[in-house]
């Protein structure tokens, strides 16, 4: 009877540790301190704020965090608000860079949270979401083209209009005057 | 001591009972698409394991949870291939039935499960398709040249050895079974590619719209509402009734007019993924030899002062931009709102289809002044009639 007992409260506290752990994960995601402050600065393209189908250049210099530049561009882009009114942010609400890979070929694999591939925004702000993407990536001369995944899987679509199968190469056409 | 004894076991019993009795089955239907292909969704609200046994005359799937109450069904399905299934609770398992008109090979269905999806409210899925009778729907497996085609490589179904097979949740539990986890993903992205209808390759572009082949596609449906206004109104409505309109006024001067979808309802069915989806109003077109495809949208932006329409192309053939271009011009010509011009853009329906197509923009939802006009039958009528004269003006 007392094994039993013993048992049973073993297999208890087991399950309630590893509650505890499933929990715990998120922890482990603080920042380095910082101990030299140097500054960075890269380009980020925002859609104007008029809907045409333009793309401003906006230029971003923040501290270095030991962050690749196309990283922080990229992150730039989603996280930060634009610095001119002029410029729109199209960026679904609660999008976050999962990560983003650079392959030997030119290929960058940019790895989005689900709320990018929100249902409810119209093309034009699925072309330019993509287009401000591909664009401030192929800044870097590193990048040829990118491919756009969402939690890590490649996807046929954002919300039923681009077509995302292959990566997707740099838009002049967006950039002109 | 006692008392904690008693209340470890009672603890003990809650935790393991919140972990193994979780999944319940939800839903259990078929379905018959385009291409012939009967496929059973079974709805569960947590991954669940299932096997698939192929009897003499009957397909067997069994799913690991209950069903949500007991039940004993037996219902008609629209194909003579598998005429019936019964879905019956057994204790902690359900059990779906499908009879069957002949005996299967092992080629002939595939099972594999979907996980949740949470941008469409689905829920986890194990689907069951046969494949045994799919038309040759994909006829020229060869895409006619410079027509652009999917690069997913399209794969064939896996040789089964044995008549039962086992298959194991795809989510990241341990795995207890002979197949791999990698295996199951692999297997759970062929079976979803949908196979590309090529048509002739072959298309009109003068003498007028008498006689003329023409796919309208109202843009979503059914499971995917599309672009939502601040008011409720819903991409997938208006795209519906404008493309309504339009199919009668162009059928008036003689064309014919084939639609993606009638209803509110999605194209290659509930259940499918996006590239099926898309693909799905691709193989409409192609499948009846089209002159020409046109795409109806509702715009939407983060940005709600942003109105006005816009007209997309993919420049695959010479009169991908003379489309958009016809049917931009009369549009703009004839609202007071902006015009966003004739745009090119890597959208998947006006890229993949061989024929010259359009995707038409009729406004933003997302303007507050736009979402009035576009509930209003004066707008939807005119927007039709304008489309048709452009359309019109292009055969001309």
């Amino acid at each position: 009877m007392k094994k039993l007992i013993v048992l049973l409260l073993m297999l208890c506290s087991l399950l309630s540790v590893a509650g505890c752990d499933m929990s715990g994960e998120s922890n482990n995601d603080k920042q380095p301190a910082q101990v030299e402050i140097k500054k960075i600065s890269f380009v980020v393209y925002r859609p104007t704020a008029d809907g045409s189908e333009k793309l401003l250049a906006e230029k971003v210099t923040m501290e270095d965090n030991g962050k690749s530049l196309p990283e922080n561009a990229l992150r730039a882009f989603i996280e930060r608000k634009p610095q001119s009114d002029k410029a729109a942010d199209i960026v679904p609400p609660g999008t976050r860079l999962l990560g983003l890979k650079i392959a030997a070929d030119g290929t960058a694999y940019a790895d989005f949270s689900k709320e990018i591939a929100k249902r409810d925004q119209g093309s034009y702000n699925e072309f330019m979401l993509t287009g401000a993407i591909v664009n401030t990536l192929t800044e870097f001369p590193e990048i040829k083209q990118v491919q756009i995944l969402v939690e890590g899987e490649k996807v046929t679509t954002l919300s039923g209009h681009m077509d995302l199968e292959d990566p997707l190469k740099r838009n002049k056409t967006l950039l002109q005057k | 001591m006692r008392r904690i004894f008693t209340f470890a076991v009672m603890l003990c019993c809650l935790l393991l009972s919140s972990i193994a009795g979780a999944a319940q089955i939800t839903d259990a239907k078929w379905g018959v698409d385009a291409e012939n292909v009967v496929r059973l969704v079974v709805d569960a609200t947590e991954p669940v394991d299932y096997t698939v046994e192929n009897g003499s005359g009957v397909l067997t799937l069994t799913v690991d949870a209950p069903y949500k109450e007991n039940i004993n069904k037996t219902e008609k399905i629209r194909s003579s291939l598998a005429p019936s299934m019964q879905t019956v609770s057994m204790g902690d398992k359900t059990v779906i039935k499908v009879h069957l008109s002949r005996t299967l090979a092992a080629t002939d269905y595939k099972s594999f499960t979907l996980k949740k999806d949470p941008k469409t409210n689905r829920p986890y899925r194990v689907v069951l398709d046969i494949t045994a009778d799919k038309k040759a729907a994909s006829v020229s497996s060869k895409p006619a040249a410079g027509t652009v085609v999917s690069s997913r490589p399209v794969v064939g179904n896996k040789p089964v050895s044995g008549s039962k097979t086992t298959v194991v949740k795809t989510e990241s539990k341990p795995v207890v079974s002979n197949a791999s986890t990698s295996e199951k993903k692999q297997e759970e992205k062929q079976t979803v590619s949908p196979a590309a209808v090529k048509g002739s390759g072959k298309f009109e572009t003068k003498g007028g719209l008498k006689g003329k082949v023409i796919t309208l596609d109202p843009g979503h449906g059914g499971s995917d509402p599309g672009a939502v206004g601040a008011d409720g109104t819903k991409e997938k409505d208006v795209t519906l009734d404008i493309a309504k309109k339009l199919e009668a006024l162009l059928k008036k001067e003689g064309a014919k007019v084939y639609m993606t979808r009638t209803t509110d309802k999605d194209v290659c069915g509930p259940y499918a993924k996006d590239a099926d989806e898309l693909q799905a109003r691709v193989n409409v077109a192609e499948q009846y030899n089209s002159d020409l495809f046109v795409s109806l949208h509702i715009n939407s932006s983060v940005n709600k002062k942003i109105g006005g329409f816009s007209s997309y192309y993919y420049p695959k053939t010479q009169y991908d931009l003379k489309i958009a271009k016809a049917i931009q011009n009369k549009l703009t010509a004839n609202f007071g709102v902006d015009d966003l011009g004739v745009r090119e853009a890597n959208f998947y329906v006006v890229k993949r289809c061989s024929m010259p197509a359009t995707l038409l923009e009729l406004c933003f939802i997302s303007n507050p002044k736009e979402e009035k006009l576009m509930n209003s039958n004066w707008f939807k009528n005119k927007t039709a009639k304008m489309i048709a004269e452009g359309i019109e003006d292009y055969f001309k």
